[in-house]
């Protein structure tokens, strides 16, 4: 009994886990269809950023909320502005010069910081199931995380700005009409999706461990993840994690945690090949 | 259905969502038939085409060509079995020159030099042998239409489809092409969509008026040209 | 007219493959035979992603994964059959049949370029993750242990299955030209072939093909799958230079091959082979002075070719050496007026 409630606590962490660092690449996808490469880097710089703030004597929570993602959605910001918005409509293009921004940063932070691990550790300790240990840690992320869908949701459905996002999505040209050039909300997107990354590469320090070339850790789940779950933003996120995620936890439980990741891409890989537009380009359509 | 038919339809459907682009469309073509379709804007002309090639899936109902059901296939299934088509913006591929776009259509044979002659002749056939190593990109739209039509006369399919060919030609373009649509026909069923009443006056036999997603009429060229019911939704503004 | 480029190119890559087979060697040091084996083998690799996403169109960011395929299937091989050429073989397969089982799921499924790209991306690093966790004996397919993080060094080399040699590293760099030349050689007869025109056509318009019979999903996945046997190829050659090691699956492998095909010139064979010589030595040499981490260096290179070079080198090289023909031609023809 206490192992189950153990698992399910480990597939909610999982699941969390995984829509956490999807975020920020699924809100550049789902508004632009823009696939940033440089995503993990982002996440990268989210971790460093809270390790130096935290410290530099900054209460982890602060560097961990607030800091990292103010930092790295200002690095965004500057990619946007003297990249990517040159190649608004090339897709291809797009991904590419992202790429070329990703290894940038890796060869930046390997410069800067030095190839090796800098970390901190997990405040909060644990409590006990029965005889096993859960760390109060994961379900803090849980938590943020359970909490950004809920702002993401209200923004997009209530507020102007939301509108405008929505309005995007289905048609660039709507946003001109609401009298905002679409130019702006891209790059306000993209600098909010940079942020995300980087909350999500904060929130994962204490328990990764932070390393300039972490990035690819953490890629290769979220584009499968993100294209799984196909163009709406928090319905996809949300879908494709829960789905996904629980099927690689469950398989990790039964193997290693290699093959959890194996059996994820080869389970969206799958879903794709009877899917080809994500889940929601199937279920839920028109959804948010 | 007889043995003559080469096309058929029954209670053919497309819907997308609640529009119904095609709503229960009998359609029957004989073999070596020249058929015209019209009808105004959106009555459902190119979808019918489109469901027939296979890039759409019709919602329900039947399509039959040479007897054997086609509806839902694959494209290139059903572009195999002898359908071509012109589609009505020039379908071509941009970036290879007028002779190779021409060449990829021959799927006849197999044999490099019969080939080669296939295309030469078309070439000839359609009069843009002068322009079958310029790049189709850089020719102007009512070249585009001819490289087209060549193709799907290399290709040599028993049903042709074309949709709007006379589009954006010269008058004498257009009076040329009317020429090759009959001379196709002696051995080619054709299905011709278009607007302008004056090219269907020249290629005419027999016109069927699409409106709505449903078949109106059926009748002559002449017939047609003096119903009411056709003129009250179509020509009304265009025949004047 | 393109005929006779056509006959221009075959004759100056001749020569060059001749030049680099028989000339090079006598006066290269032994140092350089073993770096320019490791070019050679590379140059196969870029080859293979010029012809997939040049001509192709096929937008595969994985290229690494069947480069990495091949090397550790040659190791494998090489380990467990008596002769290693065996191995060989098998690196040519492995690659060859895991790209023809992935592109079905791709190409069937319909998915477009973008998703392509992620997917291909996302198998290599899961590849990745999978080769570096193998560390142990546990970890070994017949005599070969698959070594985890160090990779396999010590893995067995190419033998002349005539004589039962193991061949020489000048030997080896022989192999690798010719086999970099036949590779050539291979994608240009594809290229001319009534199926290779048939690719061309589908990528430069999908549905104009399948409306005139052609199903684009089978000619995309032979030819996806060809591409993916040429990179098994370089890294059989590859593991017989250095050693096959996880990183041959690292997403830094994989966007280098990205970088030689777009500075080279995408949509040519012989420029992305340029670009991949060209850039390994320049990053090489920044390797050794160690001044800039060589990411930077690829990372500038590819944000300054995608925003102000796309076409690429070789076409740029084409379009001045048609430029320089045409003026000649113009201040030939105005010098021969006069004299008229």
């Amino acid at each position: 009994m206490d192992y189950v409630i153990v698992l399910i606590l480990q597939v909610l962490y999982s699941v969390a886990s995984l829509a956490l660092i999807c975020a920020g690449l699924a809100v550049v996808f789902g508004m632009m269809r823009v696939i940033n490469l440089a995503h993990g880097e982002f996440i990268m710089l989210g971790g460093f950023t809270a390790v130096f703030a935290t410290q530099a004597g900054i209460p982890i929570v602060i560097s961990m909320l607030i800091i990292a993602p103010f930092v790295v959605g200002f690095v965004g910001l500057l990619a946007e502005q003297l990249v990517v918005r040159f190649l608004y409509g090339r897709m291809i293009d797009t991904m590419l010069a992202t790429w070329g921004l990703s290894l940038l940063l890796i060869g930046a932070a390997t410069m800067l910081f030095g190839n090796s691990v800098a970390g901190i550790s997990a405040p909060f300790g644990s409590f006990k199931v029965g005889q096993y240990g859960v760390s109060f840690y994961e379900m803090f992320v849980v938590a943020v995380t359970v909490g950004i869908m809920i702002i993401g949701f209200c923004v997009l459905r209530y507020t102007k700005l939301g509108l405008i996002a929505r309005g995007t999505m289905q048609n660039p040209e709507m946003a001109s009409s609401l009298g905002i050039s679409p130019s702006r909300v891209y790059s306000i997107t993209f600098a909010i999706g940079a942020a995300l990354s980087g909350l999500a590469g904060a929130l994962l320090a204490p328990l990764s461990g932070v390393l300039p070339t972490m990035g690819k850790a953490f890629v290769a789940k979220a584009f499968i993840t993100v294209i799984s779950g196909g163009e709406a933003i928090l319905v996809g996120l949300i879908s494709a994690s829960g789905l996904l995620g629980a099927f690689s936890t469950l398989a990790t439980f039964a193997t290693t945690p290699v093959i959890g990741d194996a059996a994820l891409l080869f389970a969206a890989i799958v879903l794709l090949r009877f899917l080809p537009n994500g889940i929601t380009g199937r279920f839920f359509r028109g959804s948010i | 259905m007889t043995t003559d038919t080469l096309l058929e339809t029954s209670g053919l459907c497309k819907h997308f969502g609640g529009v119904k682009a095609l709503d229960q469309v009998d359609f029957s073509l004989a073999k070596g038939e020249l058929r015209c379709l019209i009808g105004p804007n959106g009555a459902g002309k190119s979808t019918f085409f489109k469901t027939v090639t296979g890039q759409y899936a019709p919602t329900s109902g039947t399509v039959f060509f040479k007897g054997q059901p086609i509806g839902g296939l694959e494209t290139s299934a059903i572009a195999k079995r002898g359908v071509g088509i012109k589609t009505q913006v020039p379908n071509v591929f941009d970036g290879l020159s007028v002779r190779e776009n021409v060449w990829v259509a021959v799927r006849s044979t197999k044999d490099r030099r019969e080939r080669d002659e296939i295309v030469q002749s078309t070439l000839v056939r359609m009069g843009i042998d002068h322009i079958a190593n310029v790049t189709v990109g850089q020719l102007a739209h009512g070249q585009r239409q001819f490289v087209e039509l060549s193709m799907v006369i290399a290709e040599d399919p028993e049903l042709i489809l074309l949709d709007e060919p006379a589009a954006g030609l010269s008058s004498e373009e257009t009076v040329r092409l009317a020429e090759i649509i009959h001379e196709l026909n002696r051995d080619h069923a054709l299905i011709v969509v278009e607007h302008d009443m004056q090219f269907i006056r020249m290629i005419g036999q027999k016109v069927t008026v699409f409106h709505q997603g449903k078949i109106l009429v059926e009748d002559t060229t002449d017939a047609i040209l003096s119903n009411e019911r056709v003129r009250d939704v179509y020509l009304g503004k265009s025949a004047a | 007219m393109i005929l006779k480029r056509t006959y221009i190119e075959l004759t100056a890559v001749t020569l060059i493959a001749l030049f680099a087979l028989i000339v090079f060697p006598k006066f290269a040091q032994f140092y350089t035979i073993i770096s320019s084996t490791i070019y050679v083998s590379l140059a196969i690799l870029a080859l293979s992603l010029a012809f997939i996403w040049g001509y192709g169109g096929i937008l595969c960011f994985g290229q690494a994964a069947f480069f990495g395929l091949g090397g550790y299937a040659y190791a494998v091989g090489a380990w467990n059959f008596d002769a290693t050429v065996y191995g060989a073989l098998l690196a040519v397969i492995v690659p060859t049949v895991f790209a023809a089982a992935l592109g079905y799921f791709m190409f069937y499924g319909r998915l477009s370029d973008v998703y392509l790209g992620v997917i291909t991306l996302t198998v290599t690093l899961i590849l990745f993750k999978l080769v570096n966790s193998t560390g142990g004996d546990a970890y070994a397919i017949g005599k070969a242990k698959l070594g985890g993080f160090n990779g396999m060094p010590g893995t067995p080399l190419l033998e002349n299955p005539l004589t039962e040699e193991v061949l020489s590293p000048h030997a080896l760099y022989g192999l690798a030209v010719v086999l970099l030349f036949f590779s050539y050689l291979l994608c240009k007869a594809v290229l001319a072939s009534r199926f290779g025109r048939v690719v061309v056509a589908i990528r430069e318009n999908e549905t104009r093909a399948e409306l005139l019979g052609y199903d684009a999903r089978p000619y995309k996945l032979i030819f996806f799958s060809i591409g993916a046997g040429l990179a098994g190829i370089s890294g059989m050659l590859f593991a017989n230079a250095v050693f096959v090691a996880p990183t041959m699956f690292d997403m830094a492998s994989t966007a280098r091959i990205l970088i030689w095909v777009i500075v080279g010139g995408l949509g040519t064979l012989v420029g992305p082979v340029i670009g991949c010589i060209s850039l390994l030595m320049i990053t090489t040499y920044l390797g050794k002075t160690g001044f800039v981490d060589p990411n930077i260096a690829l990372g500038v290179i590819l944000i300054v070719f995608v925003l102000l070079v796309p076409r690429g080198i070789l076409p740029l090289l084409d379009d001045g050496l048609n430029w320089v023909l045409e003026r000649l031609k113009i201040s030939r023809e105005k010098s021969g007026g006069r004299v008229l």
